[in-house]
């Protein structure tokens, strides 16, 4: 069993199997070897681990991806924004929490975790007008006149084959 | 100094201003201020093109950091399906140093892009069809070839290639591509020194109507591999196709036609070993039967799925007993659902309910009896399950568990009157009650003679009125609607 302390204290005892789906605990593990002492990930708040936990627990045994792999991969994350149904329902949370979620998987380098959170925000975006796209995430318009200037002539490229 | 410029000089200032708080106020306020950059980056990445234009083409309107973002990360521009030239010219250049992915069609005098899979989908496509294989593409100006044209000299710079014709700008490719990992060719023959022999990430290869130089180094590390109308170079018989074969050791996906050709064994085989290939699919003209023998000389330790396209109008069940006793050989085959479709073509489908399980499919098969080749070809196996979603009636009075059944296969079921002794679910999929009374009354007469039937489910097209429903609750115990499913699956 591994014993995690996240940043506001709180303790998890959880199976290394488990937990092992995080490259950065593992490599932790490997380095420090069996051992009692508590794991502290400052960078994670208590519920946002829980849910990491249950993410990690869901996809226990699934193969991780290996180095070789992540060029592939990252052409078949590219093409797609599919998520499996239980990812999606794990990952319906409110916006604060799915960036949490994503903070705390690239923190802890779990990349499906992070793959399912990047694909929820594009999918979020996805079909929305820039002006849509700024009310959804609490952003104003800062560009300079000079910006909105080659922004408009873009968006006359297009049409101008 | 005229009367207007101090006051245009204040509302420059004030400008400026704005923009700078707006610029602050977006860092500390915004919802994703908290996302660094190579996290934005990650979510652009994974946007979707909508349209001729770049996928990030909308995000980069949003403010100053994420256009920022998205103009500086080289990997959301390698994308160069579209056709709009001076977003080309601008994704070649923003990529920097990223492999692009080009997919490129000259059919005749006409140029394109094209914007989905080259080739048809994995499963029984029409590989004998004279249609050009593509479905989809835009008509482009020439211009996009002089934009495209000096990448054919930098194979440095590919990471996906799907090229229909051109072969002048195929004949370039002699130099290594340490970054290509797809490769799709159609219409021109591949040069002797292609890519350098040198293609360390190609893992998916799709050919047509092509000669194949399937001996080449750059095949080596191959995971995915169709062949369509093709011709080996070098020598054509099964040995040499087999044989070559099986020095792919990483191929887990081979989809072949076998060449025009090559209509007969040959002599002298020796047996080899496919040793990572899970999913296979064959197909056979009808000149072309006789190579059914090649499953005598192919072990597929792990294979998971094994389609065959039949010639049309295939109907030779020794043969297909052959295939199914090969595939069940190399696989803990024990399956129990039997489905019948017609999508694309009509196939027998034979599968466990394990979903990653093994999965036999042939199309055009047109056997007179399914009860016998399954009691010949897999004896001691029990079928479960069937599913006759279209192309007729199969194991009539046989000791299945549960039915699958759609219109107008339905009407031919209630017409035979075929009993099923061991029946205790079954599904009616879409169907129609027309002329109502006379089929509402074949369909009560059936299920009373089916006496273990404890479940009907009527699935999509509400045919049934909620008195219907009650007269056939008197029959059979339960009875559900629910709405339909595309493949015929309840939900």
């Amino acid at each position: 069993m591994v014993l995690l302390v996240t940043s506001d204290n709180e303790q998890f005892t959880t199976e290394r199997e488990i937990v092992e789906r995080s490259v950065l605990i593992k490599n932790m593990l490997e380095d420090v070897g069996e051992t009692d002492q508590p794991i502290p990930l400052p960078n994670v708040s208590s519920s946002v681990l829980k849910k990491v936990l249950e993410y990690c627990e869901h996809h226990r045994g699934e193969p991780l991806p290996s180095a070789d792999s992540d060029q592939s991969q990252d052409e078949t994350r590219k093409r797609s924004t599919d998520i499996s149904e239980w990812d999606q329902k794990f990952i319906n949370v409110d916006q604060e929490m799915l960036f949490e979620i994503i903070l705390a998987a690239n923190y802890l380098d779990i990349k499906s975790l992070l793959d399912v959170g990047c694909k929820t925000v594009a999918n979020m975006i996805k079909g929305k007008t820039p002006e849509e796209i700024r009310k959804l995430f609490n952003i104003v318009n800062d560009f300079t006149p000079e910006e909105e200037a080659q922004i408009k002539k873009e968006n006359e490229w297009a049409e101008d084959r | 100094m005229s009367l207007e410029e101090p006051y245009d000089a204040q509302i420059r200032t004030h400008r400026e201003q704005i923009q700078q708080i707006s610029e602050r106020r977006n860092a500390d306020c915004s919802a994703t201020k908290k996302l660094s950059s190579e996290i934005l980056s990650l979510i652009f990445q994974q946007l979707p093109r909508t349209g001729n234009t770049p996928a990030c083409i909308h995000v980069m309107r949003v403010c100053r950091l994420w256009r920022t973002i998205a103009q500086n990360e080289p990997r959301l521009w390698t994308d160069l399906t579209y056709t709009c030239t001076k977003w080309l010219g601008e994704s070649i250049k923003r990529s920097k140093a990223a492999p692009v992915s080009i997919k490129y069609v000259a059919c005749g005098a006409v140029l394109g892009i094209v914007s989905e899979p080259l080739c048809p989908p994995p499963y029984f496509a029409s590989t004998n069809s004279s249609k050009p294989p593509f479905s989809h593409w835009n008509a482009t100006p020439v211009i996009v070839r002089e934009i495209l044209e000096p990448l054919f000299e930098l194979p440095r710079k590919l990471g996906e290639l799907h090229v229909v014709g051109c072969r002048d700008l195929i004949t370039r490719l002699a130099a290594p591509a340490p970054y290509l990992s797809a490769l799709e060719l159609a219409g021109v023959d591949i040069p002797e020194n292609f890519l350098g022999g040198v293609a360390p990430r190609l893992q998916s290869v799709d050919l047509r109507t092509t000669r194949v130089p399937l001996d080449a180094s750059w095949l080596k590390n191959v995971r995915r591999l169709a062949l369509c109308r093709w011709r080996p170079t070098g020598d054509n018989n099964a040995k040499t196709i087999l044989s070559t074969l099986a020095q792919l050791t990483q191929l887990e996906f081979l989809s072949m036609s076998f060449p025009e050709t090559l209509t007969a064994m040959g002599s002298d085989i020796d047996k080899v070993t496919l040793s990572s290939l899970k999913t296979a699919q064959f197909s056979f003209s009808s000149d072309q039967l006789r190579l059914v023998g090649i499953f005598d000389y192919i072990t597929c330790p792990i294979i998971r799925q094994l389609s065959i396209n039949w010639p049309p109008d295939f109907s030779d069940a020794a043969l297909a007993m052959r295939v199914g006793r090969f595939f069940s050989e190399n696989c803990d085959f024990t399956p129990d659902i039997l489905a019948r479709v017609v999508d694309p073509l009509p196939q027998i489908r034979v599968f466990g309910r394990e979903r990653d399980g093994p999965k036999l499919y042939f199309a055009n098969c047109h056997l007179t009896s399914l009860d016998d080749f399954f009691v010949q070809t897999f004896p001691g196996i029990h079928i479960r399950c069937l599913k006759i979603l279209e192309g007729g009636l199969a194991l009539r009075n046989h000791p299945i568990e549960e039915l699958f059944i759609r219109d107008p296969e339905y009407r031919a079921l209630l017409d035979e009157g075929s009993i099923y002794p061991n029946l205790r679910r079954m599904t009616l999929v879409n169907i129609s009650l027309t002329p109502k009374a006379q089929t509402l009354s074949n369909l009560k007469r059936w299920l009373k003679s089916q006496r273990k039937l404890e479940e009907l489910t009527i699935m999509g097209r509400k045919a049934f009125t909620e008195k219907d429903i009650r007269a056939l609750r008197e029959i059979v115990a339960v009875v559900k609607q629910v709405p339909y499913d595309q493949n015929g699956e309840p939900s």
